[in-house]
């Protein structure tokens, strides 16, 4: 515990009018170094959490304390936390936080059961605040954290809106469940889904829509992440691969403020990755981004509110607005305290969404990618190679691209309502009761109307049709329900030793309804199934309930060394009949060694100011999706009548897939805390890994669900930030990280060879096999001579992995008074990326400059083709300039705060050797919530570069 | 009051406990037909009949779909379905090859289950569905024996040789045949008895059950149908009617035989006709060296063929001669060789495009070939009636999944099966004759479109006869 005599330098007074009394504390937070004031610190009165709160827009607040309060605490995200003891000075105090370079003081809940000092915990937690947030592309969770989370890799895998990302952190633990971590608002659990669904409105083989990209943004105050392993045990068998916890603000800074924002910017089509310099002109446009946003908040201790609003409209890269996008969003945010030991607080987010797609990826038919990049126009009468086209030929091209995209109409809306509760009792000082009931309701339809002028066009029907139009749509609704309870008991044994004990019950449960209502025979101008020939449908229903408690032991040894010890156990109603309760322990070690006398001599000299060791162990698990324990009858129809067949094969044993692992680290700050270093070793075996294994198919069945394989990953991250330049007007820091990754296979528990990707065996696919990292590329490799002919034809080859062997973040800040410039981006390598695109222009012809005419061997490239795969895959290594920003500050005395005026260009620069968008892969998941493993490029458009002009003005 | 006290805080726990009962997982309950409820129903074999029924449709599309592309008959002009079928590589990894040993063996399982569980429980069990059942699984041992290597004959059982697969398919139908509910299934069981005994070599069996199917039905066409309503497609139409898989020119005049005249229409696959009888026939008599009455026979069934309906097809779309990656003839002025020692023949190929949106194709069978061919055949000889036979055989039994057969080309036994089946071991290499054209030759032809000729690179009708006295093709002669 830090005593006030030695912080008291920091809280320097202020000859003001003083005024603490029986009732109130005012005072400002400052930024040690710059002076600044620090808006929505915390300032809470010792020990009673719920009674605090926070500071204004001028780093000002008020505080009624109760009489027999003794301290006060002021914390704030990237600082180190100050307590102070109450005395009657009766003047407003002026306090100094020190930036925390290790964020050690820092609080945190996710991972935890309830609020942990992270000094306590053996695992890493990154928190990104509200002013990094500020600096992030606000359009979708996933994008917004791509730069952010240093040992995260996010890749959007299409620009197209709405669409599904890939998210992982240590490489693939699974070869079966997608690696997206769970991701929880306010303390609820919601729709994570970031695959294609069960059921389809006709566009599971192009971009398909996730659930991820409408998650509410609005009035985010915090993000914090935790890696899967040890780190998310108290998550049971829903957390392997991490979890993501969004935290909106229930209150603002003492006063009300209001504040008004309007973006305006333009989405620009890039030709950077296209073959041809003449696609981009056929298919994409500029487009322009608007986007509006109000909010307001203030509060004082006994209660706050929060309240933020936007709307948004782009028009999309795609020509005739194909990907034009409406949002609208809203979240609200409260909370009161109910008396004197119980407090309440609650949000409610509310988003509206809706953009249209164009068929793209392995749509067939027409696809506008597929008939440029990928030569099919060939398919149509044209020479494919479009930049050798005469004027004339080419103008007749672009006349039937634009009718052939203007006759798509593929749209998807989604209307999402999430909800969370949050009540805390507090009936002693050490001991604290909180219970989370929240949920989250996500509607969404898609539906793609096929008229026959449409296929006419495409020459997929002849001239007259007037039957064949067709309407597929797709309704999903999802429910997830979560009540979280837990208890946490502060204890203290003499000078030495202190104690967290948590325990609590989760539950959980989603439903997730699905229906397809498709209508053929369909005549041009009907929209709905309701005037078509011919209707069918089809339902998907899948729900689950999971039932989980722990109970968690931090002992605290004169406060700096820490043992973390943990058990959760639970049940999931999607195990099979043979499986029952699931145990995950967890141990680990926190040691705060610069706290340590040995060690005092080093921090008085400013050489190492902090230094943290961690290690711990742990599992957490995923479990497997719903009824695929049950073997089930398969019931449809056929000629009028109903039909049986054989259907799911089953497994009763069958279980959650279990994570295994160990990590071993450090944080340290060095040289006054402008370095600060982070490193961890992992290592992680997924035991019982869940593999959808081919059976032997005299059995007359295909693949069935189990519990078998073995999966490794390992490898090191590493994490450093330096304040290169610290004053009151200036401040530059830069950051990076480093992350590597071996994942290997170590057993598929005796199944064959399978595939969870891409294409045929005969093309490319990714692979799982024993010895191979998971989701390999697998496909034919053309071996040459040295003079170029063609000396053998390998099958089923590696031709590389779509896992990289390293990656990270990289960040440059700097500010100058009121002026802050920034950069952010990531790259990654040792992967590969395979282009179906390079290789239909090979199959239709079109020379490329790597295989050799020799070696086809006086054949085609058409007959040749798919044994020269090994030459179209390429290195996927990249390094991509995520945000280059700029942001200034006016500040005015009267009615208006300040105005903030920035600038800021999203995806503007990629440096690769690669021919093709290495991110561009559509995210390939075979099946609802299965593990994409990427590295296929098809046909798939690339994120645009944003240009964003941002204006704020704050009342 | 503290009695008040202790009834309130009972109280209040039932009311809890009640709750928890709210989210307790006792309604969790499969929203899918799980095997004990459906067993413990009632009807349960119609439906299981009529999904068997629905999944023998299914893999003879998915036969016939792959086996074209294997064969001369088809090339995959596209870049989905078989990219390697055509040249003809067949990998016992291949993902195709596996699914359609799976789809056998669904077959078998599906008509097994039917007949050991369905039947047992359901009492409203018919004579019908007892048939169909075992129809089908006569029918699974007869692709597998027609088209494999060798395969088990029971679930995870030891791999079996083609023969016992077709022997074992031969006993299956002999079974069926009192049983059989009409003319055109006795004639189709007989048929396959025939086409079983062809495969195999055995003339006197095989001639036997082929007469015995003409007496049954001298015009029968036994048909799987499909329903687009419900998606339950005939996978090949598609890629045919569409511009995926193009027609080895000489072949031109008999495609699209599947196509769509209304929305959702699926055309039907026959699995037997009466003209395979008459083919059977003929061969039989070339192989007993009676050429006069092997021409009658094909002369008898060049009347049946004659007699079969054509359809007027909007082809307008078909893109046979734009397409770059390799151009086929379009128009009716070409003339085809079927090698460069044949001589070119007119009327094989049809106008198609936009100007000629309309054409006439025969649905059930067609050939080019004419009596005086016949008859020119049988004065050159054995071996040119033999080709003029081989050559009705694959115009008649076009986009069938015939030709795969004639041309001795076997899948093997795929790798799941043999990564758990030991026995699989002499069977996981494909049967692709010597004699068989590789690198895609079978398709290839050379085409002057000043000259408005094609020239096909092999005459695969000369090479089967050229290789008659080998174990794979001619059944009759080897």
């Amino acid at each position: 515990m830090r005593k006030i005599n030695k912080i008291v330098c920091l809280a320097a007074l202020l000859a003001a009018p003083c005024w603490l009394g029986a009732k109130g504390l005012t005072g400002i937070v400052l930024d040690k170094t710059t002076g600044q004031p620090l808006i929505g610190a915390a300032v809470v009165v010792k020990g009673e959490a719920n009674r605090g709160t926070s500071t204004d827009a001028n780093g000002k607040f008020t505080l009624n304390v109760p009489d027999d309060a003794a301290e006060i605490n002021i914390g704030f995200i990237g600082y180190r936390s100050l307590d102070l003891k109450i005395t009657d000075t009766g003047i407003p105090l002026r306090v100094e936080l020190e930036t925390d370079a290790l964020g050690i003081e820092e609080v945190v809940v996710t991972g935890q059961g309830a609020a942990v000092q992270k000094r306590r915990i053996s695992s890493n937690v990154v928190s990104v605040g509200e002013e990094q947030l500020a600096k992030l592309p606000s359009g979708r969770i996933d994008q917004m954290l791509q730069g952010a989370l240093p040992n995260v890799q996010i890749n959007l895998t299409t620009g197209q809106p709405g669409t599904t990302s890939i998210i992982k952190s240590r490489g693939l633990s699974s070869a079966f469940t997608n690696s997206t971590p769970v991701i929880y608002v306010d303390g609820v659990r919601v729709d994570n889904l970031n695959t294609k669904a069960t059921l389809s409105a006709g566009m599971a083989n192009g971009a398909v829509t996730g659930a991820i990209g409408d998650i509410p943004m609005e009035n985010i105050e915090k993000i914090e992440y935790v890696t899967g392993g040890a780190a998310t045990t108290l998550y049971g068998s829903d957390a392997a691969n991490g979890v993501i916890q969004i935290f909106t603000k229930k209150g603002g800074t003492g006063r009300t403020n209001v504040y008004a924002e309007a973006e305006i910017g333009a989405d620009i089509a890039t030709d950077r990755f296209y073959h041809f310099k003449r696609t981009k002109d056929l298919l994409q446009q500029n487009g322009l981004i608007q986007k509006y946003r109000v909010g307001f908040d203030g509060g004082k201790e006994e209660f706050g509110y929060s309240f933020a609003a936007s709307m948004s409209n782009s028009d999309g890269t795609l020509i005739h607005d194909k990907n034009r996008q409406k949002k609208y969003d809203i979240n609200a945010g409260m909370r009161a305290k109910l008396g004197k030991i119980v407090d309440y607080s609650s949000s409610f987010g509310f988003v509206s969404q809706s953009y249209g797609r164009s068929r793209n990826g392995n749509q067939g038919g027409y696809t506008g990618l597929w008939f440029t990049e990928g030569a099919a126009s060939a398919m149509f009468g044209y020479d494919p190679d479009l930049d050798k086209l005469d004027d004339e030929t080419y103008a007749d091209m672009k006349a039937f691209v634009s009718e052939a995209e203007a006759l798509q109409n593929a749209t998807v809306e989604v209307k999402r309502y999430q909800t969370a509760h949050t009540f805390t009792v507090k009936p002693l000082n050490n001991l604290t009761f909180k219970g989370t009931v929240g949920m989250d309701y996500r509607a969404s339809t898609e539906k793609t109307v096929t008229t026959n002028e449409y296929l006419i066009h495409t020459l997929q029907k002849p001239e007259g049709t007037t039957d064949a139009g067709s309407i597929s749509s797709y309704d999903r609704n999802y429910f997830g329900l979560t009540i979280d309870l837990n208890g946490q008991w502060r204890a203290q044994a003499g000078k030495n030793f202190s104690f967290i004990t948590t325990a609590g019950f989760q539950y959980f449960s989603t439903n997730d309804h699905q229906i397809a209502y498709t209508a053929t025979n369909v005549r041009d101008g009907a929209t709905t199934v309701a005037g078509a020939g011919i209707t069918r449908s089809n339902e998907y229903l899948a729900y689950l309930y999971n039932y989980g408690a722990f109970l968690q032991e931090n002992i605290g040894f004169r406060d700096k060394l820490f043992l973390d010890l943990g058990i959760r156990t639970d049940y999931n109603t999607a195990f099979g009949d043979n499986v029952g309760w699931q145990y995950y322990p967890k141990a680990g070690l926190s040691y705060t060694l610069s706290d340590e006398p040995f060690m005092r001599w080093l921090s008085e000299r400013n050489i190492v100011n902090n230094l943290k060791i961690r290690a711990n162990y742990g599992i957490a698990g995923s479990y497997p999706p719903p009824f695929s324990y049950q073997k089930t009858i398969e019931i449809g129809s056929f000629l009028g009548g109903q039909t049986a067949s054989l259907g799911n094969y089953g497994n009763p044993d069958l279980g959650p897939e279990k994570k295994h692992s160990y990590e071993a680290g450090f944080d340290m700050s060095l040289l006054r805390s402008r370095l600060t270093v982070g490193f961890t070793y992992y290592y992680a075996r997924t035991k019982d890994a869940l593999f959808k294994a081919p059976l032997a198919p005299s059995t007359g069945y295909d693949t069935y669900l189990a519990n078998v394989g073995e999966i490794e990953n390992k490898g090191i991250e590493l994490f450093a930030n330096l304040a290169i330049i610290r004053n009151r007007n200036w401040n530059l820091d830069i950051s990076a990280s480093y992350n590597t990754n071996r994942n290997v296979v170590l057993s598929t528990g005796g199944v064959a060879p399978f595939s969870i990707g891409g294409m045929s065996e005969r093309t490319l696919q990714n692979v799982v096999e024993e010895g191979q990292p998971v989701g390999f590329i697998r496909g034919s490799k053309a071996v040459l001579n040295p003079d170029g002919s063609l000396k053998e034809v390998l099958l089923l080859q590696n031709l590389g992995t779509t896992i990289p062997t390293s990656y990270g973040n990289f960040a440059l800040n700097l500010a100058y008074k009121n002026l802050s410039l920034y950069v952010n981006g990531n790259y990654q390598l040792g992967a590969y990326v395979h282009s179906f695109d390079r290789q239909f222009r090979f199959q239709r012809g079109l020379k490329d400059p790597t295989v050799p005419d020799k070696a086809l061997e006086g054949k085609t490239q058409s007959e040749q083709t798919w044994n020269f795969s090994n030459f179209f895959v390429e290195k996927s290594d990249f390094l991509k300039i995520r945000t280059i920003g700029a942001s200034y500050r006016l500040k005015f005395k009267k009615f208006l705060q300040y105005a903030d005026i920035s600038v800021d260009v999203h995806n503007p620069f990629t440096f690769t050797r690669c021919s093709v968008d290495p991110e561009a892969v559509l995210s390939g998941a075979q099946s609802q919530g299965g593990v994409a493993a990427g590295g296929f490029n098809y046909s798939t458009y690339s994120t645009p570069c944003q240009v964003i002009g941002t204006l704020r003005l704050t009342f | 009051m503290k009695k008040t006290a202790i009834y309130l805080g009972t109280l209040s726990l039932a009311a809890l406990l009640g709750a928890c009962d709210l989210i307790q997982p006792k309604d969790i309950i499969n929203p899918n037909v799980d095997e004990d409820n459906y067993l413990g129903s009632t009807s349960t074999m119609a439906p299981w009949r009529n999904g068997l029924e629905r999944d023998f449709a299914t893999t003879v599309a998915a036969f016939v779909e792959m086996a074209e592309l294997v064969s001369d008959n088809y090339y995959n002009n596209y870049t989905q379905s078989s990219k390697v079928f055509d040249v003809p590589q067949i990998e016992y990894h291949d993902r195709d090859v596996t699914n359609l040993q799976g789809l056998v063996a669904t077959l078998r399982e599906t008509a097994v289950y039917g007949l050991d569980k369905i039947a047992a429980t359901d009492p409203a069990t018919t004579e019908k569905d007892l048939y169909s059942l075992r129809f089908i699984r006569a029918y699974s041992y007869l692709l597998a024996g027609e088209y494999f290597t060798g395969l088990p004959i029971v679930s995870k059982g030891e791999v079996k040789d083609w023969e016992t697969n077709l022997n074992q398919a031969i006993a299956e139908f002999k079974a069926l045949l009192d049983a059989a509910p009409d003319d055109t299934e006795r004639a189709t069981a007989n048929l396959l008895i025939a086409r079983a005994y062809h495969r195999l070599g055995d003339r006197t069996n095989a001639i036997a059950h082929a007469q015995a199917a003409l007496s049954a039905s001298g015009d029968f066409v036994r048909y799987v149908v499909f329903d687009g309503n419900n998606g339950v497609s005939n996978g090949i139409q598609g890629w045919i009617y569409g511009t995926a898989f193009q027609p080895l020119p000489r072949l031109d005049f008999l495609d699209p035989k599947y196509f769509q005249s209304v929305a959702n229409e699926q055309r039907p696959i026959a699995i037997a006709k009466a003209e395979e009888a008459w083919l059977i026939l003929a061969e039989a008599q070339i192989a007993d060296h009676d050429l006069s009455a092997a021409t009658a026979t094909l002369k008898d069934l060049l009347a049946l063929v004659e007699r079969r309906p054509v359809a007027q097809v909007n082809d307008e779309n078909e893109t046979r001669g734009t397409t770059v990656s390799i151009r086929y003839p379009n128009r009716s002025a070409y003339r085809v060789a079927a090698s460069a020692e044949d001589p070119l023949r007119e009327g094989l190929v049809l106008d198609r495009g936009k100007d000629h949106p309309t054409v006439t194709v025969p649905y059930i069978s067609g050939t080019s070939v004419t009596e005086e061919m016949i008859d020119a055949a049988a004065a050159d000889g054995e071996d040119a009636l033999l080709e003029i036979l081989y050559l009705m055989r694959q115009e008649i039994l076009f986009a069938e999944g015939r030709r795969m057969c004639d041309l001795g080309i076997r899948y093997p036994v795929c790798f799941n099966e043999a990564s758990v089946n030991p026995t699989a071991a002499g069977y996981t290499e494909a049967q692709i004759p010597a004699f068989i054209p590789l690198d895609r030759d079978m398709d290839h032809f050379t085409l002057d479109e000043a000259a408005e000729t094609v020239v096909i690179k092999y005459n695969m009708n000369r090479i089967i006869v050229d290789n008659k006295n080998t174990e794979y093709v001619v059944p009759f002669i080897h």
